[in-house]
């Protein structure tokens, strides 16, 4: 089916491909239905786009290619919620949202809440890390001691 | 709202899947505990809603900044 979209144009998602969120994300509990689409600008983004909503759309990243050390602890239970049990760990990517500022240098990372999603059975769901040592607003880069 | 008092040790049932137990009252405080099924997100408030606005603001980017994000080194 074609998609419109805000941000990335007219885009083809065929019906394997859209990823169901039973819970939505936060906030936005009615959006069930998401592709995940390349940002032709840069590599390192990937952006989750609403198909029935074409202004709605969140930029992702793999959090590990700009924080080495993050660690999401995510229980078995939780995972399950989405069909991640042991048999299927191999078959999922966790992904974090990001919040574009101005610059690169206020942008940040939302490392509290990561997106899991399951390819197996296209199902994702925004989970919260509570308690954690993480927030919503990590800078992408990290701020450099003289600048 | 539904208001009730509960003393410490005491219950209140949500449905008959979810139980919250009031553990510990002390000065400016309650200790509760929560039991309920896994597939129903238990959060604090302020988390909640701290999560809700961030998406929210990141769902309001411009085309232009899609470029702006490179690696960090």
């Amino acid at each position: 089916m074609n998609v419109k979209t805000r941000y990335f144009g007219e885009i083809d998602v065929s019906d394997e491909d859209v990823i169901r969120f039973p819970e939505g994300i936060l906030g936005f509990p009615d959006s069930r239905n998401f592709a995940l689409i390349r940002v032709e600008e840069n590599p390192y983004l990937m952006a989750l786009q609403d198909i029935d909503n074409e202004h709605l759309s969140f930029l992702v990243i793999r959090p590990w290619d700009f924080f080495e050390d993050y660690e999401a602890d995510i229980n078995d239970g939780d995972l399950k919620q989405i069909g991640i049990t042991g048999e299927t760990m191999g078959s999922f990517t966790l992904y974090t949202i990001i919040t574009i500022g101005k610059t690169m240098s206020d942008s940040t990372a939302n490392l509290v809440a990561p997106i899991v999603i399951n390819h197996e059975n296209k199902t994702g769901r925004q989970f919260v890390l509570d308690p954690s040592t993480y927030g919503t607003k990590h800078l992408l880069q990290p701020e450099r001691a003289g600048d | 709202m539904l208001v009730l008092h509960r003393k410490n040790g005491e219950s209140i049932m949500i449905g008959n899947k979810i139980e919250i137990k009031i553990l510990e009252v002390g000065e400016g405080k309650v200790k509760v505990g929560i039991e309920a099924p896994r597939d129903i997100s238990i959060l604090r408030r302020e988390v909640y809603l701290e999560i809700i606005e961030e998406n929210k603001k990141a769902s309001e980017f411009e085309k232009d900044s899609l470029a702006l994000i490179k690696k960090g080194e």
